[in-house]
């Protein structure tokens, strides 16, 4: 065989063929995603506020030193730990926790798999639309109205403008959202687990505690520390609840890095600084990312 | 976040038709005692579901019925339907003209993104040639790139380029930024298959282009409509993209447009809430059609070798 793949390789291996296949996807990809990002690290050491971009004066690091001062980051950057902790708190426990329940399931795997999955593929900026229907502080806002249904006007809130409040309202959507995806992927991984692993250590004695933590979580480690780099990633690039619940507000309290990379590049039209910004929140996340991996003893093998 | 799934730590194996994509019950003893033991687990998962759904029947429900209603009782169903929202939103808040938008970018990026995708993800399957692994490095890069960072150049240099405020320009940046995860997907898929047709065509005197689209395309159909679905899915929810590159009326997309929706329907929710069942019934719909390979995709990329 080996002789046949070598002869293969001459015929179509053509340098001028490889080229022609490579070149649209490589091309495309360098030009509108690699160029951009590039283009983006650049315009975050200039002091860029409109005009051409040849004429805007280079500060080097100044737009970050700036960032360090700009006490709008701390709380967009506290926002960003904040949703980091419900997805790792919340979003991936609860996914674990359906989807290990749907693996020990004898029927209707399916049906649940999809109602948990929809949330995930409906359009974010209706959903959150609809978060913000569900903490309107208006007459009609849902959850005021099932708390006093409920009896506990105390717990009555304006959910979208109280400060300590408005920052977990806009955090909460984009968590729940994300778990049935996890969900799916922890599903995934739990029925590869060999059913003898299960059986022999059932015969051993073990509860079904013991089954999940020595049994289970080991199994699923990759699949795991994988997803726990996911949801920094998501965590870190979230924008889109706080900018279409709140816009970032009042005063820029339900910011998120990102949501106010935005309203430095929109509203205020500081190029220079909101690229510096956004430039923050990709390198948070490559250490980020780094980092897991490192610790999660997962290596990137095929970037070899 | 997106909703590309996973990719695994690996590529080298891709469970297509593997139990992966079917949960088999765990049997254990299958006795009717146990079969009652499961209630109590599925009255939880059918909250959690209703947790999920819910939203969703609010939503209808809302979309059919009068501002005073909505106010009055949020939750209650309206005695008359007010089939009028969906006009509202279809003719006067321009969602008609957003949905055919949404419609053609989607459906031209998934095209040209596979396209794309493909024909590296053959080059790189197959054959070895210098600068392969950096070329590869250089793909999964992508990877790491969040889209905010490109919001800035990309809305000039589209521009200048004249993509702007253009659907055909919107469709090829959402090929473009589907590119590393479509090609890393594809490559995996195309190095499970045999070699052996391609062979056989080889001696039957077929160049490159005939063995790429006349054996590896159909046979990577499964990996193809995997990534076709998460991409439809993916460009049919895209916001900041579309916010950024379109500008006007005419080349709008759905996601932008409801977001618009409530400065054209002042105080007319149940209007807003008509738009939302326009964006989202259309993914509904294609989810439950293609459930089936967005499930495979995930478990594909869930499972590591």
């Amino acid at each position: 065989m080996a002789s046949t793949k070598k002869q293969f390789s001459i015929q179509y291996g053509s340098k001028i063929g490889i080229l022609l296949f490579l070149l649209p996807g490589v091309g495309v990809y360098t030009l509108f995603m690699l160029y951009p990002s590039l283009l983006s690290l650049y315009y975050s050491v200039l002091n860029w506020q409109g005009g051409p971009v040849s004429e805007a004066p280079y500060v080097g690091l100044g737009n970050f030193a700036q960032v360090l001062e700009d006490p709008y980051i701390i709380m967009a950057l506290g926002n960003n730990l904040r949703m980091l902790v419900l997805n790792w708190g919340f979003q991936l426990p609860i996914a674990l926790m359906l989807a290990y329940v749907l693996s020990r399931l004898r029927r209707g795997v399916s049906l649940y798999r999809f109602l948990f999955y929809i949330p995930v593929i409906l359009p974010a900026a209706t959903m959150a639309l609809l978060w913000r229907f569900i903490f309107s502080g208006n007459t009609y806002g849902l959850f005021n109205n099932l708390l006093r249904q409920l009896g506990l006007e105390n717990w009555v809130r304006p959910w979208l403008s109280g400060d300590g409040i408005v920052q977990w309202s806009t955090s909460f959507p984009g968590a729940w959202v994300g778990i049935g995806f996890f969900m799916v992927i922890f599903l995934a991984a739990l029925v590869s687990i060999p059913e003898e692993f299960y059986e022999a250590s059932a015969m051993d004695g073990a509860n079904s505690w013991q089954q999940f933590v020595f049994i289970t979580i080991p199994n699923i480690r990759g699949v795991y520390v994988y997803s726990l780099i996911l949801a920094v990633q998501g965590a870190l690039g979230a924008f889109i609840y706080p900018l279409l619940m709140t816009k970032g507000g009042p005063v820029h309290m339900s910011e998120t890095l990102i949501s106010y990379s935005l309203y430095l590049l929109w509203e205020r039209k500081t190029w220079g600084y909101g690229s510096a910004v956004a430039t923050l929140s990709f390198l948070l996340g490559i250490i980020a990312t780094a980092l897991i991996w490192r610790f999660g003893r997962q290596r990137p093998d095929e970037l070899r | 976040m997106s909703i590309h799934p996973a990719p695994s730590q690996s590529t080298a194996s891709l469970p297509f038709g593997q139990s992966g994509t079917h949960p088999q019950p765990v049997a254990r003893k299958a006795s009717v005692r146990r079969w009652l033991g499961q209630v109590p687990l599925h009255i939880g998962l059918l909250c959690w579901g209703a947790f999920c759904v819910f939203p969703l029947i609010w939503i209808l429900i809302t979309s059919l019925k009068s501002t005073p209603e909505l106010y009055r009782d949020p939750f209650g169903i309206s005695t008359v339907f007010k089939w009028s929202n969906y006009r509202d939103a279809w003719v006067f808040a321009k969602m008609g003209t957003y949905f055919i938008n949404s419609l053609l970018t989607t459906s031209i990026s998934a095209f040209v993104v596979l396209f794309l995708s493909s024909t590296s993800a053959f080059v790189l399957a197959r054959f070895n040639f210098r600068l392969k692994g950096v070329i590869w490095a250089y793909v999964l890069f992508g990877f790491l790139i969040p889209h905010s960072i490109l919001l800035i150049p990309l809305a000039i240099f589209t521009r200048t380029l004249g993509l702007y405020n253009s659907l055909g320009g919107l469709a090829l940046i959402y090929a473009a930024v589907g590119i590393p995860w479509n090609t890393f997907f594809l490559r995996a898929f195309m190095e499970t298959i045999p070699k052996e047709l391609e062979e056989a065509a080889i001696l039957d005197g077929a160049g490159m282009w005939d063995v790429f689209w006349n054996v590896m395309i159909p046979l990577s159909q499964p990996a193809l409509a995997t990534m076709a679905t998460f991409h439809v899915l993916a460009a049919w929810s895209e916001y900041i993209l579309a916010l950024v590159l379109t500008g006007s009326t005419a080349s709008r997309t759905l996601p932008v447009g409801i977001s618009l929706l409530e400065g054209t329907f002042t105080s007319n929710e149940p209007g807003v809430a008509a738009g939302m069942m326009i964006t989202i019934v259309p993914a509904v719909i294609a989810f439950a059609l293609l459930q089936r390979y967005v499930i495979k995709g995930i478990s594909a990329g869930a499972i590591k070798a």
